[in-house]
């Protein structure tokens, strides 16, 4: 990838994940993260939601997954803010679309700033994102 | 004076160490399940799972991915034998004040700045959460507290990780 010709206004390719309690469980094991209302629609509703609905460090996790998918190994990640703005419930799809904000150079390095929106099918927005990061100068071969 | 949620004795934690952790040492089997998890069902990136293809990295071994919690389970300190004295990501009476009544407890903010190191296999972690905000709002739930709470994770050579500042709701 020519990393000098990504401009500030550009889309980052997309990135999605169904929402099921199958896929939620891996996390809930490898986090230890255990509560009801990621698996059990009837305590998720009462406390007021829809439906089950997925961790929010998880949804976390998809936002460093969509810059990673992108560059690659070598990327640096600085920052990764997530706002959970409704909840990601069970059997909906998530859609992570991202758009570069700033761009810099500096020191042989790549700097980015790029705004993530996270929306499930229904084109609810389910969480938005900031994130910083960089990657390391390539020289033309 | 209006109804506040956030009594004298919150305000006074604040700022206060509220749990120190020391992580096991990391193990490629730890980095290897945490990559399934969070890109199942795709596979994952082989820097997490392929040694022989990692070590042809610039990190020239398996590393973990940012998010990566190393703390899942059990931890060296405190042990798995020591009080439990919460089920939840955090509580006021790890410092001996009694939290406000709550019917839900929900995260809603998840602020990560990395350092230069990463974590890998062989690295023991150590983390401190802290109290550092409390606020109010007004919401459709009714009268609603928010907390920040803040864990500074660095390495065994007190090398900095990662900065995490989690905002939790409760109403």
């Amino acid at each position: 990838m020519k990393l000098e010709n990504i401009d500030i206004g550009d889309s980052i390719p997309s990135f999605s994940r169904e929402g099921k309690v199958e896929y939620w469980n891996r996390y809930a094991a490898v986090n230890d993260e255990f509560a009801e209302h990621h698996w059990s629609d009837e305590v998720a509703q009462g406390e007021g939601f829809e439906k089950a609905f997925a961790m929010a460090p998880l949804e976390q996790a998809y936002m460093h997954n969509i810059i990673r998918e992108w560059l690659g190994d070598d990327l640096r990640i600085l920052l990764v803010n997530i706002r959970l703005r409704s909840p990601f419930v069970r059997d909906r799809r998530l859609e992570i679309s991202g758009k570069i904000l700033k761009k810099s150079f500096l020191e042989n390095e790549y700097f980015f700033e790029a705004e993530l929106n996270a929306k499930d099918e229904k084109d609810n927005l389910i969480a938005t994102g900031l994130v910083s990061f960089s990657y390391p100068f390539l020289e033309e071969k | 004076m209006n109804k506040t949620l956030i009594s004298k004795e919150m305000n006074e934690i604040i700022g206060k160490v509220m749990r120190t952790s020391i992580s096991f040492p990391i193990t490629s089997s730890d980095i290897r399940k945490w990559a399934i998890a969070v890109y199942y069902p795709k596979t994952p990136p082989r820097i997490y799972w392929d040694e022989e293809y990692a070590s042809k990295t610039i990190f020239g071994g398996i590393v973990a991915p940012e998010e990566f919690n190393p703390f899942a389970w059990a931890t060296q300190t405190p042990s798995l034998e020591d009080p439990k004295i919460f089920q939840t990501a955090f509580s006021e009476s790890e410092l001996g004040v009694s939290p406000p009544k709550y019917s839900a407890f929900i995260l809603t903010e998840i602020k990560t700045s990395y350092g230069n190191k990463r974590m890998f296999p062989g690295d023991v972690i150590k983390s401190e959460h802290k109290i550092s905000d409390y606020f109010e709002r007004k919401g459709a739930k009714g009268d609603m507290l928010y907390t920040t709470v803040t864990n500074i994770l660095k390495n065994q050579n007190d090398e900095f990780i990662k900065n995490i500042d989690s905002v939790f709701v409760r109403y």
